[in-house]
Order: structure tokens, then C-alpha cells, then sequence
């Protein structure tokens, strides 16, 4: 099952603990409210999780957006 | 096996000079002015007691939502830090044990050495001085 960006706003919602309405495939961590770089991490271990997928480090250096990232994943799963 | 010895144990708290004085009771004596870290959004001191164990207090700016998050919820005991040699060789130490890096800086706390925080898939927080 590809990844969507409705699965990516739920899954921020719940590493963030307050509902994100809505989300943008060109949004940055600088857009939402909350996105540090801690909470990144937390994201990348609650996705590699639920898609049992592992991100390369060169990967995650090249996420920009939140479309780099569903990409990312749909790559790999 | 990497050598991880430990430099300090952090806390968190709402009002470092508040805290200052609960630990100055506890035998804790303050060894370090209160930085100011922007870039972390956060004000930290360091103390130290006879027994030769040291503390940092970290107190959040209002915009430090994450932090501010963690004290809401109870959470005071923030992370542990290491000294070690090299941040580099640690770092692929730590990655092939499961944790993943957050963040390197250089920290004026630290007289501007280089510093790193890693955090496990338990949400265990260790930072790194390097020596």
C-alpha cells in the first residue's frame, strides 16, 4: 500500500500530540508548528516502523519537503 | 566498546533560578554563569555536588514547544551526555546500535566544542561532548 499524505498527516498529528488539519506536499518542518529536530527523528522511527522500511542517512539529507518524504517511502516499500 | 563517560545528567525545568535554589539545598553548588542557547531555544546552567556529580539545568523558552511538551507531561529527566574523543567515530558506533542523530553543534556551554544529541527507537536521549 502506497504511502498518502493523509497517512503522513496522521502520523505527524500523533508524533506532534495535536491534530494537524491539514497538510501540504510542499510543506517544510518550518511550516508546522512543532516540527523540530527531535520530533523529525520521532517521524522517521514512527515511519520506518509502520512501513518497516530503513531510510538512508544520504536520504534523509535530501528531504526537503514532505513530498520528498512520501516519495522516499514509496520507493521503498 | 566505545568509552562513554559520562559528563552530566540533564533536567528540565520551568525556572532555572528557581531550580538553582532547590539544588543549591541538595548540595549542589552552581559552576557556570546561565547560557543563553539561542539556537536551542533554551537557557542552561551546570552545578556540581561533593560527590563530584554534575547536573545541567535546561529551562525552554515559551517557543519550545517540544520541551515545553516534555515538562507539561512530568518529565524533568531530560538526557545523559558523554564525553568522548571523537563525535564521528561515535556516531557510527551509535547508528549501528540503533540510534539515530538529531542534531551536532558547536555549544558556547561547552566553550564552543562540538556536541551531539542521538536519540534511540525508546526515546532515549544522549548527548555527546567531544573532549
Amino acid at each position: 500500500m502506497k504511502a498518502q499524505i493523509e497517512d503522513f498527516r496522521k502520523i505527524l498529528s500523533e508524533v506532534l500530540e495535536r491534530e494537524i488539519h491539514s497538510i501540504n506536499i510542499t510543506d517544510t518542518p518550518k511550516d508546522i508548528d512543532g516540527w523540530d529536530s527531535l520530533n523529525h527523528i520521532y517521524i522517521i522511527i514512527k515511519l520506518e516502523n509502520i512501513y518497516n522500511v530503513k531510510f538512508s542517512t544520504s536520504q534523509i539529507q535530501n528531504w526537503s519537503c514532505i513530498n520528498d518524504i512520501i516519495s522516499d517511502i514509496n520507493t521503498l516499500i | 566498546m566505545i568509552n562513554f563517560e559520562i559528563d552530566h545528567i540533564a533536567f528540565l525545568t520551568e525556572n532555572i533560578e528557581f531550580s538553582v535554589v532547590e539544588m543549591n539545598a541538595l548540595g549542589f553548588a552552581l559552576e557556570s554563569p546561565i547560557f543563553d542557547i539561542i539556537a536551542q531555544k533554551v537557557r542552561v546552567c551546570f552545578l556540581r555536588n561533593k560527590n563530584n556529580i554534575r547536573y545541567e539545568l535546561v529551562e525552554p523558552y515559551d517557543s519550545n514547544l517540544t520541551l515545553k511538551k516534555l515538562i507539561a507531561s512530568g518529565l524533568t529527566i531530560y538526557h545523559t551526555a558523554y564525553l568522548v574523543i571523537s563525535i564521528e567515530n561515535t556516531t557510527n558506533y551509535l547508528k549501528e546500535h540503533g540510534f539515530y542523530m538529531v542534531n551536532i553543534f558547536k555549544s558556547d556551554a561547552f566553550d564552543g566544542r562540538r556536541c551531539a544529541f542521538f536519540v534511540s527507537k525508546s526515546k532515549i536521549l544522549i548527548e555527546l561532548i567531544e573532549k
